[in-house]
C-alpha cells in the first residue's frame, strides 16, 4: 500500500461500540468488552473525525487546523490514537 | 412487579410529562383490554408465590372503564396493589369509594392547587377524604420555585401517609418535555433540604423518585437530609412497564428506547434481566463529564448509576434501539 493510500484509509468505528460527547470531551464504551474510555482534548477531536466518516489525511488537516500545528505535528497523536484503538477494538480497518 | 399502564390517556397535560412519548397525541389513545390484562397478571405471577407487587398506572388509570374490575381481578389473585393516580378524574371518587377497603397503596401525583378546575380539585380531595393514610403525594421539582406548602395542608387536612415523594423531572430520550438541566440541580436541591425542613416539623419525611444523581446535592446538603430523616438515594433500577398493548418498557422517559412485546418473555424477572443486560453497557456513559471519574460511579454502582438513563443515553451515537420485532 502506497503512503497516499494509506492516508486516505477511511477506519469506522465498531458496531459495538457507542459514544458521547460532554463538555467537549468524548466518552466511549465498548459495550461488548464493557472497556470504557474518556478521551482527552487530541483524542475527542481525533474521534469526531474518524466518527465523522474521514480519511486519515482529513483527520489530520482538520485537527491541524482546530489547534493551529501543522498537521505532521499531529500525525504521531493521530497515529497513537489509532493503534490504541485498533487493539482496544474501538474502531475497524477499512477492507 | 410491572407497572401495568392501563390506558395510554390522561385528563391532565403536564408540561413536564416523561410519559409523553407514550401518550396522545404522539400515539393514538389506547386502553388495555381485560384478555390482556388477565394476560399480564398470569404472566407476573409465573414462577413466583404469591405476594407480587402489581402497580396499575397510565396515563391516568382511573380514565379506563375497567379499573375497578381490573384492580379486583388482581387483588382475587393475590396480587399487592399499589395504584399511581392523579384521583382528579370524574369517576375517581366512586372508584375509590369502591375500593377504599382494599389492600391497595395509592400514590397520588399532584400538581399545584391552580393546576386543577374546580372540578378535579373537588375529585382529588374527595378521594384524599376517602383513603386517607392508603394514599401517598407524590410532586415533582421543576425548575422554577413553586410553592409547596399546599403539600402540607393536604397532608394534615386529609390524614394522609406522613410521605412526599418527590422527583426531579425528568426527560424524555428526545428531552422534548420540560426537564430539569443540570444546571437547575443545585438550585432544586436547595429547595428539595428546605422543603424537607418543613415537612420534619408536621413529621412528614421525604422520599425520592429515581434518576438524579447524588452529585445533585452537596455533601452538607446530604448530611442534613440524612438528619432529617429524608435521606437521599440515587437509583436507576426500574420496575419496567407495560403499555396497554402488551410492550414492555424499561421506564416512559424511554419508551422510544427499546419496547419488546411481553410474550417475548416468559417470566417478569426475565424481561427485567434482558433490559439490565441491554443498559448495563451504557451506563458508563454518565449523565454529566464528571460521571466517569466519579468515586460514586466507579466504586459501587449502587451508590450511584449516573442518573436518569434517558439522560446518560440522550446524545450518544450508536446506540442500539432493536425494533419492536425483535428477537430475545
Amino acid at each position: 500500500m502506497s503512503v497516499w493510500e494509506m492516508k486516505m484509509k477511511k477506519y469506522k468505528v465498531a458496531s459495538k461500540v457507542s459514544w458521547k460527547e460532554m463538555d467537549g470531551l468524548i466518552i466511549v464504551v465498548n459495550t461488548e468488552s464493557g472497556a470504557y474510555y474518556s478521551l482527552n482534548k487530541t483524542a475527542s477531536e481525533i474521534w469526531k473525525q474518524i466518527a465523522a466518516g474521514n480519511s486519515e489525511q482529513e483527520v489530520s488537516k482538520a485537527v491541524g487546523e482546530k489547534y493551529d500545528v501543522s498537521e505532521a505535528e499531529v500525525q504521531p497523536d493521530l497515529e497513537s490514537c489509532l493503534k490504541n484503538w485498533l487493539e482496544e477494538k474501538l474502531i475497524v480497518a477499512p477492507d | 412487579m410491572p407497572n401495568l399502564m392501563l390506558t395510554n390517556r390522561c385528563n391532565f397535560n403536564c408540561s413536564y410529562c416523561f410519559g409523553q412519548d407514550q401518550m396522545p397525541p404522539a400515539v393514538s389513545p389506547l386502553d388495555m383490554t381485560r384478555e390482556t390484562f388477565v394476560q399480564l397478571i398470569d404472566w407476573t405471577l409465573r414462577d413466583s408465590s404469591n405476594g407480587i407487587m402489581v402497580h396499575l398506572m397510565g396515563g391516568e388509570p382511573t380514565l379506563h372503564e375497567d379499573f375497578v374490575w381490573m384492580a379486583k381481578h388482581a387483588l382475587e389473585r393475590k396480587c399487592e396493589l399499589k395504584v399511581f393516580s392523579n384521583l382528579a378524574s370524574k369517576h375517581a371518587p366512586e372508584y375509590a369509594e369502591e375500593l377504599k377497603d382494599a389492600p391497595i397503596r395509592w400514590v397520588v401525583n399532584v400538581n399545584p392547587p391552580e393546576s386543577r378546575t374546580k372540578d378535579q380539585d373537588s375529585n382529588l380531595k374527595k378521594c384524599l377524604q376517602v383513603l386517607g393514610l392508603k394514599a401517598t403525594l407524590t410532586f415533582n421539582m421543576v425548575p422554577e420555585p413553586v410553592a409547596q406548602e399546599w403539600l402540607i395542608d393536604l397532608i394534615c387536612e386529609h390524614n394522609l401517609a406522613r410521605d412526599i415523594k418527590v422527583g426531579f423531572v425528568l426527560p424524555t430520550l428526545s428531552h422534548k418535555n420540560e426537564h430539569l438541566e443540570k444546571k437547575d440541580y443545585p438550585k432544586v436541591a436547595h429547595r428539595v433540604v428546605d422543603f424537607a425542613r418543613r415537612c420534619e416539623s408536621f413529621d412528614i419525611k421525604l422520599t425520592y423518585e429515581c434518576g438524579v444523581p447524588w452529585c445533585a446535592f452537596t455533601p452538607e446538603q446530604m448530611g442534613e437530609l440524612w438528619h432529617l430523616n429524608s435521606t437521599f438515594f440515587s437509583s436507576c433500577n426500574s420496575v419496567l412497564d407495560v403499555t396497554p398493548d402488551g410492550r414492555v418498557i424499561y421506564c416512559l422517559p424511554l419508551a422510544t428506547f427499546r419496547s419488546p412485546h411481553f410474550t417475548k418473555f416468559q417470566s417478569y424477572p426475565e424481561a427485567k434481566g434482558w433490559f439490565e443486560a441491554v443498559l448495563m453497557p451504557y451506563r458508563p456513559l454518565g449523565s454529566t463529564s464528571q460521571c466517569f471519574k466519579c468515586t460514586f460511579m466507579k466504586i459501587t454502582e449502587s451508590a450511584c448509576r449516573g442518573g436518569c438513563m434517558a439522560r446518560v443515553l440522550h446524545g450518544a451515537q450508536n446506540v442500539g434501539l432493536g425494533d419492536e420485532n425483535e428477537k430475545v
